[in-house]
């Protein structure tokens, strides 16, 4: 058994591509109101997402998208799901809009929650009821080579069966979500490989 | 009192995020918390900003927040009962 | 992934110590680091205690050689890993494949906010110097750079598991024989960025915390920086390293139920303790002695103490929190905790809760209330759950 990409999921320049198609397109718009829209169009009916930072509604997106219709919880326990992320500016977006705040008197814990970058990954696994491992890596850019193999090491050592990886960065309005999704399968159409992930990356 | 829970329900609406809620949808004596609006923790740590922000008022012990953010009705007692 | 991987070398600062010694004496002589604020310039001076690293940034500018001016969070994490390294043979770093992983929540923030508050007055002003280390992995980078690491590199940012998770991450580096050694550790200093935003959370207390106890009104925060030395055991064999103690488990988990506050039950608490005795096949009653998270707020203690009670009913281990004494560190508690862990192996400690009166309503368990030493400890559990969910535990056992 080997792990094998499922669905892919890209956000970036106010498009939405799943799966090497585009879902969606909101051109001239600032992130606050693409992610409105987006949510709007996707019908997430998910109020919390309202009052997400701009990272989490990013990753809450990407990941609702990548995984729409995707027979997740039927196949594997949720203790056995990762999600293994990285980006470059960590919370750096929201960390400015909460320092803002302070100085000006009002320290919004609303807004203080996240603070963090790996809070995104909780909205992930609250929304989806995923427990397994996570982590959330700091670097410069993508990459690629190291967090696939770390993914693959994981996996050979039955840390989990499915992993959610990827990139998500945002700061102010420079974004970019690259989400995928790898599972346990006995056939390969699309194997977990770094060559693989670079090409679906790259792609678009 | 009326304009005032007329204006707290819009400070509710816009300090907490809640995008798919109309003020005038919330009742003023509904629940604000779990089954009401489906507030949660954080939310009531909001309301406690948005009484100091807006009314000036101080609430110290995060254990009175259950009684005084219950509903909109409670909310404009206690501010009645504690502006400066 | 396979072979063992040893702590070999320790290096720790915080409120209680400069060393791991001045550490233990701390707890020997009942010496609490939580005290009135002296360094962080904050409009809560008189309000909250803190547990603050008795050093002023000159101070631990003199002793590391670095400039005064750079973030507190590099002066703390320099100090703490060049400790942890001064213990091994010359030349072993060179010899073998190194990885430095660091942790951190704060990063450089402690020079971004004075940046910003000039800045926010006048976008003309404001010095740009003071914000070139204030991504999360510039201070790790830094460190690593002043300590003439040349090999892996990583920093983790997952709230307050992120030195655990550090840990972790070095040791699978090892077990697959991607490097020999790791410095793996954490480190964060205090800001009123995070002073004010726990205190919006409302989950600070005003006075000295109390975790495990049914009176506790929150935490005290704290600053510090810990590095474990973790070598494979061909490397520990080769250059006649002091084997502390052996990494035996670990697992990681999401809580999964809300960004601030652990489910009821412990869920990711329950998952990541079963995980961890499960990967060093230890049963419930194998652990000698549990460091709990215990930050002393009413949902962490709450739900950790039902976790535990889960795994270990009906017969729980010696355990306590040394948040009571280091305050909660932030980034860098994993690794201070795994620090104290690998000690309490070492030296056959538990450690004392600071004070304690009363259980905590509906739960059985009892902190440890005297420091205790040549004790039979052979297997330590030490406990770690962040923001988000992230909830780490880490097994130390005897090597």
């Amino acid at each position: 058994m080997h792990l094998a990409v499922t669905h892919y999921c890209r956000i970036s320049g106010n498009c939405i591509y799943k799966d090497g198609q585009q879902l969606f397109e909101a051109k001239d718009r600032t992130f606050d109101q693409f992610s409105e829209d987006a949510y709007r169009h996707f019908h997430l009916n998910y109020p919390k997402f309202h009052k997400m930072d701009n990272l989490s509604k990013l990753g809450l997106l990407a990941s609702d998208i990548l995984l729409k219709n995707n027979k997740l919880e039927h196949t594997i326990r949720p203790e056995q799901i990762g999600v293994i992320l990285s980006n470059q500016s960590s919370s750096l977006d929201t960390d400015v809009k909460y320092a803002g705040m302070v100085k000006s008197g009002v320290a919004s814990p609303a807004v203080f929650v996240y603070s963090l970058p790996n809070i995104v990954i909780g909205e992930i696994c609250i929304r989806n009821g995923i427990k397994g491992e996570n982590t959330f890596f700091i670097s410069d850019r993508y990459d690629i080579p190291s967090q696939v193999n770390y993914i693959n090491r994981l996996f050979e050592n039955e840390v989990f069966d499915a992993c959610i990886g990827g990139w998500l960065e945002l700061m102010g309005e420079r974004y970019e979500a690259f989400l995928y999704l790898a599972m346990k399968a006995e056939k390969q159409q699309l194997p977990h490989t770094v060559e693989t992930i670079k090409k679906l990356y790259q792609n678009l | 009192m009326t304009e005032l829970k007329e204006n707290l329900k819009r400070q509710i609406v816009e300090q907490l995020n809640l995008k798919d809620v109309k003020p005038e949808e919330i009742g003023d004596d509904q629940p604000l918390f779990v089954e009401g609006l489906g507030l949660d923790s954080i939310d009531a740590l909001e309301l406690i900003v948005l009484l100091q922000q807006h009314y000036g008022i101080r609430l110290a012990k995060a254990e009175d927040g259950p009684i005084v953010f219950r509903s909109v009705n409670t909310m404009a007692e206690y501010i009645e009962a504690n502006k400066k | 992934m396979s072979g063992s991987v040893y702590v070999a070398g320790t290096g720790i600062i915080s409120a209680i110590g400069n060393n791991i010694t001045e550490s233990l004496d701390s707890f020997k002589e009942h010496r609490s680091g939580v005290d009135a604020i002296r360094h962080l310039h904050t409009r809560h001076l008189g309000t909250f205690p803190l547990a603050e690293v008795k050093y002023s940034n000159e101070q631990l500018a003199e002793l590391t050689g670095l400039k005064p001016t750079i973030s507190r969070t590099i002066l703390l994490s320099f100090f703490a890993a060049r400790q942890a390294i001064n213990s091994l043979p010359e030349n072993i770093l060179d010899k073998n494949r190194i990885g430095f992983i660091s942790a951190s929540s704060v990063g450089g923030m402690d020079k971004t906010e004075f940046f910003f508050e000039d800045y926010m007055s006048d976008p003309e002003s404001g010095d740009l110097r003071q914000v070139q280390h204030h991504d999360c992995g510039k201070p790790t980078n830094y460190v690593c750079d002043q300590l003439g690491i040349k090999g892996f590199v990583s920093t983790i940012s997952t709230a307050c598991s992120s030195s655990a998770n550090a840990i972790m991450l070095g040791a699978r580096m090892i077990k697959s024989r991607k490097l020999d050694i790791v410095i793996a550790g954490g480190v964060d200093s205090l800001t009123r960025f995070t002073l004010n935003g726990f205190n919006s959370l409302m989950i600070v207390d005003k006075k000295q915390c109390r975790p495990l106890d049914q009176s506790r009104e929150g935490l005290n925060l704290g600053e510090g920086a810990a590095y474990l030395v973790l070598a494979s055991e061909r490397v520990a064999k080769e250059w006649n390293l002091t084997k502390i103690c052996e990494l035996t488990g670990y697992s990681n988990t999401n809580d999964s139920f809300h960004q601030t506050a652990l489910s009821d039950e412990g869920n990711g608490p329950y998952l990541a303790m079963t995980g961890a005795l499960k990967m060093s096949k230890l049963e419930p009653g194998a652990i000698d002695y549990i460091n709990m998270h215990g930050t002393g707020t009413q949902n962490n203690d709450n739900a950790e103490g039902k976790a535990i009670e889960r795994v270990f009913h009906p017969h729980y281990p010696p355990l306590s929190s040394t948040k009571s004494f280091t305050g909660h560190t932030l980034g860098a508690s994993g690794a201070i905790e795994a620090a104290f862990s690998a000690l309490a192996i070492q030296k056959g400690i538990i450690y004392p809760n600071y004070s304690f009166s009363e259980a905590m309503h509906g739960l059985s368990i009892k902190p440890e209330q005297r420091f205790l030493e040549n004790q039979k400890i052979t297997n330590v559990l030490s406990n770690s759950f962040g923001f988000g969910g992230n909830c780490t535990s880490l097994i130390f056992s005897k090597a």
